[in-house]
């Protein structure tokens, strides 16, 4: 069981999951623990030989009942590839998957965000290779979901459609432009290749999404995946988080939205360099970033049209 | 779906089906008591699962009904194609 104890000079929460320390880290092929389970091999978290889409409890929870939630959404059998190279049929079921969790954690007593995020690579920290998020259900509103709302009230309104445009009126750092779903690196980046995943109309969260605009909100996503991984030419290394309207709605208090988008963070700033968050970035929460987020922009525009 | 040897199947010793727009669940419970849930779709390139891209309405925690699921789908994928890893 984690236990939380509230930083009072940050004001947010840290949560201790010292059971985290054991959990599995890098594990040879053919001890993966995502892997299917097969006639004759080790037992792995699915107990079966084959599967499409699977969800499970965390073995190494940072949240579990009746405080919050942690589970890992395997994306496939395969144990090699990434999100990129999934069909675009189980990218687009992946959509509803995370639909499905988000309304049944939402609906938990002991959840009031729902977090869907993937790590992909070694620099993020990944313990696995095999293609899988993770969602987390957090007992509280974490800081950032909090500037958000925050960001609406400062801006009169929702933030992310102001936001949004802003960017497709300046159009210089737009990647991707469809009916549904637009993707820009931000104005104020703080990765260089940081980029925004957004819904184009107002969707609090997968819940209000129309059937047609999940479909193109996979396509997004991949294309965009697709993108960075042909930007150096190598794996490219990222954390995506899933950012949604909080599933707690305190009666006392104003209704409390959300804009569906989807979020990028990738350490790399070269395709050898790595982006450390040090001095400024620890000490003083600012960013210091080398690299102007239009030149991102159109080095990315030029690796998703390659990729396509 | 592979789904004939849960380590703790549901309660009736089989896993209970589900649908949820285009995906079919089954839930099921490891040695342990955590929770696994393996979810289905249709992988071929025609959307055989259109007519099922809906899911029931939802009520949030208050019992306001929220996020009504989408009416129906448009056209399938169209672009075919396996697991590409």
């Amino acid at each position: 069981m984690s236990e939380q104890r509230f930083n009072e000079l940050r004001g947010e929460q840290v949560v201790y999951a010292i059971d985290r320390q054991e959990r599995t880290f890098l594990p040879s092929r053919e001890h993966c623990p995502l892997d299917p389970t097969r006639p004759g091999g080790p037992p792995t978290e699915i107990p079966f030989p084959a599967f499409q889409i699977a969800v499970f409890d965390n073995r190494f929870p940072a949240f579990e009942q009746p405080g919050g939630a942690a589970e890992v959404v395997v994306y496939t059998d395969e144990h090699d590839g990434s999100f990129a190279t999934l069909s675009p049929q189980r990218a687009h079921a992946l959509m509803w998957v995370w639909r499905h969790r988000y309304e049944e954690l939402g609906e938990r007593p002991d959840v009031e965000y729902v977090m869907i995020f993937e790590n992909r690579g070694v620099e993020v920290g990944v313990t696995l290779h095999h293609p899988h998020g993770q969602i987390y259900g957090y007992p509280f509103v974490p800081p950032v979901a909090a500037l958000e709302l925050a960001a609406d009230e400062r801006l009169g309104g929702c933030a992310s459609c102001a936001l949004l445009a802003r960017e497709l009126d300046d159009g210089e750092r737009v990647l991707i432009e469809r009916e549904s779903v637009v993707a820009y690196v931000p104005h104020a980046a703080r990765w260089a290749y940081e980029a925004h995943v957004v819904m184009r109309e107002h969707r609090a969260s997968l819940l209000e999404c129309e059937p047609g605009e999940l479909r193109e909100l996979s396509q997004v996503l991949q294309a965009l995946v697709r993108g960075y991984d042909a930007l150096f030419g190598r794996p490219f290394p990222y954390v995506m988080v899933v950012h949604q309207a909080p599933t707690s709605q305190p009666a006392d208090a104003p209704r409390r939205s959300g804009h569906l988008h989807v979020e990028f963070y990738p350490p790399l700033r070269t395709a050898e360099k790595l982006k450390f968050l040090a001095g400024s970035e620890q000490g003083a929460g600012t960013f210091i970033s080398d690299t102007l987020p239009e030149e991102s922009a159109a080095a990315l525009r030029e690796a998703i049209a390659h990729a396509a | 779906m592979a789904a004939g040897s849960a380590d703790q199947p549901a309660p009736d010793g089989a896993a209970q089906d589900e649908r949820y727009g285009i995906l079919t669940l089954a839930r099921m419970r490891k040695d342990d008591g955590r929770s696994l849930i393996l979810y289905s779709h249709d992988e071929d390139g025609g959307d055989s699962g259109e007519a099922r891209e809906s899911a029931p309405p939802r009520e949030d925690k208050d019992g306001r009904e929220a996020g009504r699921a989408p009416e129906q789908a448009p056209g399938g994928d169209g672009n075919g194609g396996g697991e590409r890893a």
